[in-house]
């Protein structure tokens, strides 16, 4: 053999005998679930051929209606994976009104009943809406601004006092609907047709 | 919610026929088909019995309702499913830990008791001479 990588006939290798057997995508199709990657262990192959023919859920873990079907068969490593760990642990976090409506689907009998049930859900998740900003936080900015002489030299007259300069608004980099803080870190000055631009394609809490 | 049930201890699914493993599956009174179940909020099954155990932090209603949001199942009334948990926190604060508890009473009034469970003394299969 002239050179490269090669195996032969009295190479262990060589006795190598494929399994054949149905591939990942096909048992993929047949069960409808989606599997991790890494390959599969013939017994693994086996349960899950099983579970798919018995419509079943291998380790009965994140079987979500309305949300995508993910089960996690063991890894080679041992263990489950982490991702189906993490939704076994901690299930499904709804960040917002719009995800938990669309993640709850068909959960509740009406709208009115979906906002009663956010608000609890809320409540034992730790979610904030609709927070109150903080006006000394503000204040302590815009004088900070002030203080450092990189803000132009006209605004100075408003930032000293703590207030706004005129056609501008104080913008949360990081907003406060995805867990920004309200702090003057968090703040900087934008004039009001920047920031109406910027919130028109930036809408993280839609 | 002002003076609304908290508890350390909560209910888990038990399994008489394996009494000695401990189980993760939170229970939440449920009523399924006309009948109050214990509903398992991560294997999303009827479990008809549950034991008390000492999980680490205060339970409140909401954390709770929560989890049974998450297992996805359907909740009509959201009102009185918040009324019943709350029941629900109140009377497990009466049992002790290690107790073994099933669910009974009024399913069309949504009054419920959790009472200890009858459990059969197990049964030795090993054959002596």
């Amino acid at each position: 053999m002239a050179g490269g990588i090669g195996i032969t006939l009295d190479h262990p290798a060589a006795s190598y005998v494929p399994v054949v057997g149905p591939t990942r995508d096909a048992i993929q199709a047949a069960s409808g679930q989606t599997f991790m990657s890494g390959p599969l262990s013939p017994a693994e192959r086996q349960a899950a051929l099983t579970s798919a023919a018995m419509n079943v859920v291998p380790f009965g873990i994140a079987a979500k209606a309305g949300s995508a079907l993910k089960i996690g068969v063991k890894s080679l490593h041992g263990g489950p994976t982490s991702e189906v760990a993490d939704i076994a642990t901690k299930g499904t976090l709804f960040r917002n009104w719009n995800e938990f409506q669309a993640g709850t689907a068909g959960q509740f009998a009406n709208r009115v009943e979906a906002g009663a049930a956010w608000v609890a859900y809320k409540e034992a998740q730790g979610i904030a809406t609709g927070v109150n900003r903080s006006t000394v936080a503000r204040s302590e900015f815009l004088t900070g601004m002030a203080e450092s002489g990189k803000a132009p030299s006209w605004m100075n007259q408003w930032l000293q006092q703590g207030k706004v300069p005129p056609g501008h608004h104080v913008d949360h980099i990081k907003p406060l609907s995805i867990g920004g803080s309200d702090t003057p870190a968090n703040m900087r000055l934008l004039d009001i047709d920047m920031h109406r631009t910027h919130h028109r394609y930036y809408r993280p809490w839609e | 919610m002002k003076n609304a049930p908290k508890s350390k201890k909560m209910l888990v699914a038990f399994d008489p026929e394996k009494s000695d493993k401990a189980s993760s599956d939170f229970l939440v009174p449920v009523v399924e088909d006309g009948k109050l179940v214990f509903f398992g909020t991560r294997s999303r099954r009827a479990v008809p019995q549950g034991m008390v155990v000492f999980v680490g932090r205060e339970i409140t209603v909401n954390d709770v309702f929560a989890r049974l949001v998450d297992s996805g199942r359907k909740i009509p009334v959201v009102t009185e499913t918040l009324n019943m948990i709350s029941n629900y926190l109140r009377q497990i604060g009466d049992l002790k830990i290690g107790q073994v508890v099933q669910i009974s009473g009024n399913a069309s009034q949504l009054n419920f008791a959790l009472e200890p469970a009858k459990l059969e003394k197990p049964v030795s299969k090993r054959s002596l001479p």
